[in-house]
């Protein structure tokens, strides 16, 4: 009702109810709903990527399970994916939009390097690909994490599919971020040590690869610094590991079960084809 | 461009040369002297980068990518349009192939360029030639072309442009051994461009790089400072 009165009034919603939240939308979703239209099917993009900046730089890592459908696809996915050599961005979503993006990306970055005489910047990376996306109304299927350190700092981006972006202290995206952002918004504090950084990233992604079923495999990190960067991976946590042999056997003796009925059928052969 | 022009600004004189080409190869003479050299391990470029107490420092010798890069003698901003052109192609040739363009590759590309300036409607071709430095990871070699403004292409051992550069050429012919090392190339390429100077040759107005394995580097002032001091 507050929001047919804010626009028969020609007032904006947000400036009718300024410190609250805004559920028009839910109503109409309801609206739609007894309607009989159905909401819109998203489809999960099987990933776990996280990534934090810490008191000197950005630690980021992925997991390296590509899933098509029920089926991984690829064991040892390279989803931390390189655009300079102090820029990185993990990418969840269709495999060949972040390869291909990410592609463009680097390329586009590095020959700005050499064009201008000075190192990328994380924000022009995040430009190029948000002006990009945008473009393509979310049909290019590319959600990054853009993370790096330039001579103005450390940053982290977060770019959705759609054009939307924000800077962040952490993150997490794909279908394992529900479990890994957990991790990340219990345990992240500001000025960590590149060991505590790097623990959480590792950690958040377990959280992930162990509760999400379309993430898992191994873990790739790098750790981006002024200095250097450093990549480190394919680390394997000792859950991913192959399944140990069962201790067991499953075979039965012979005379294990006891024969109560026996039952025989004769058949005539009637007749016979040659099977060579 | 060249909107009011849609036919060729270079046309053939009755002896059969085309004069604008010509009168940019003599745009190159009188430009400054740069030396190319190509040692058994990477590849030796210098060029004279006058400098005065009022100038803020500018690097001549560019890097193309990361084994390739060029010096020029001419036209300035002729260069600089071809260098930029030159990345684009290094840099497409990557996104397409997957792999750093090789010399060759990027020298007849950037050349076809240069011609394309010769037979077009409203432009005339370009004031500068090109020595391009490169390292082809595969087999491991260095490679020294020179790209003129006709758009031919040279693979050279060792030469020089600009000023003076008849004189260069005859001091390498003599100077020049195909065994040299990299730093024995410096020394060589310095020497010879010292033929070209008229004024004292110091680490201020001289601009030295090299090509090798490990990419294109230009040299620090005092790396060119330590070349000096030992010749």
């Amino acid at each position: 009702m507050a929001a047919l009165d804010a626009f028969q009034n020609g007032v904006l919603q947000c400036e009718v109810e300024p410190n609250a939240f805004d559920f028009s939308n839910c109503t109409r979703n309801c609206a739609l709903a007894r309607m009989g239209t159905a909401p819109p099917r998203l489809n999960s993009t099987g990933t776990t990527i996280v990534a934090v900046t810490y008191k000197d730089g950005v630690v980021m890592g992925a997991d390296s399970r590509a899933t098509a459908g029920n089926i991984i696809a690829d064991k040892h996915c390279e989803k931390v994916h390189y655009i300079t050599d102090s820029i990185y961005a993990c990418g969840a979503g269709t495999a060949a939009d972040l390869d291909q993006v990410t592609k463009m990306l680097s390329s586009s970055l590095r020959l700005l390097e050499l064009n201008t005489g000075r190192k990328a910047r994380v924000i022009t990376a995040l430009r190029i690909a948000k002006q990009h996306l945008f473009n393509y109304m979310g049909y290019v299927g590319a959600y990054l994490l853009i993370g790096g350190v330039d001579p103005t700092g450390p940053y982290l981006f977060d770019v959705s599919a759609n054009g939307t972006t924000m800077a962040r202290p952490f993150a997490a995206q794909g279908s394992g971020s529900y479990a890994a952002i957990t991790v990340l918004e219990k345990d992240w504090k500001i000025g960590m040590t590149e060991e505590e950084a790097s623990k959480l990233v590792q950690d958040a992604l377990h959280a992930g690869m162990h509760g999400d079923n379309a993430s898992g495999n191994s873990l790739n990190l790098v750790v981006i610094t002024p200095e250097k960067t450093i990549f480190r991976g394919p680390i394997v946590p000792d859950f991913c590991n192959k399944p140990e042999p069962i201790e067991s056997d499953y075979k039965f003796k012979s005379g294990a079960t006891t024969v109560l009925k026996k039952k025989e059928i004769k058949y005539d052969i009637v007749e016979s084809m040659d099977m060579h | 461009m060249g909107d009011h022009y849609g036919f060729s600004l270079t046309t053939f004189s009755p002896s059969g040369k085309l004069m604008q080409i010509e009168y940019a190869l003599n745009a190159v003479k009188n430009g400054q002297p740069s030396v190319g050299l190509k040692a058994s391990d990477g590849v030796v470029l210098a060029t004279e980068n006058p400098s005065s107490p009022l100038y803020e420092e500018q690097a001549k010798i560019e890097k193309i990518s990361k084994h390739i890069g060029c010096v020029y003698s001419g036209m300035g901003p002729d260069a600089r349009l071809l260098v930029k052109r030159a990345r684009k192609i290094a840099i497409t040739y990557e996104d397409m192939y997957g792999e750093e363009i090789s010399t060759t590759q990027l020298v007849t590309r950037l050349a076809a360029v240069m011609q394309e300036y010769t037979q077009s409607g409203g432009v005339r071709p370009f004031g500068v030639s090109l020595l391009i430095a490169g390292w082809d990871a595969e087999p491991g070699k260095p490679l020294l072309f020179q790209c003129d403004p006709s758009g031919a292409y040279f693979a050279w051992k060792a030469t020089a442009l600009g000023k003076n550069d008849t004189n260069a050429k005859t001091f390498l012919e003599k100077r020049f051994s195909e065994t040299l090392e990299l730093d024995d190339g410096v020394h060589t390429s310095l020497l010879t461009l010292r033929e070209c100077f008229d004024v004292g040759m110091t680490e201020d107005n001289v601009e030295v790089a090299v090509c090798n394995s490990s990419g294109f580097h230009r040299l620090t002032k005092q790396q060119v400072k330590d070349h000096l001091g030992a010749l």
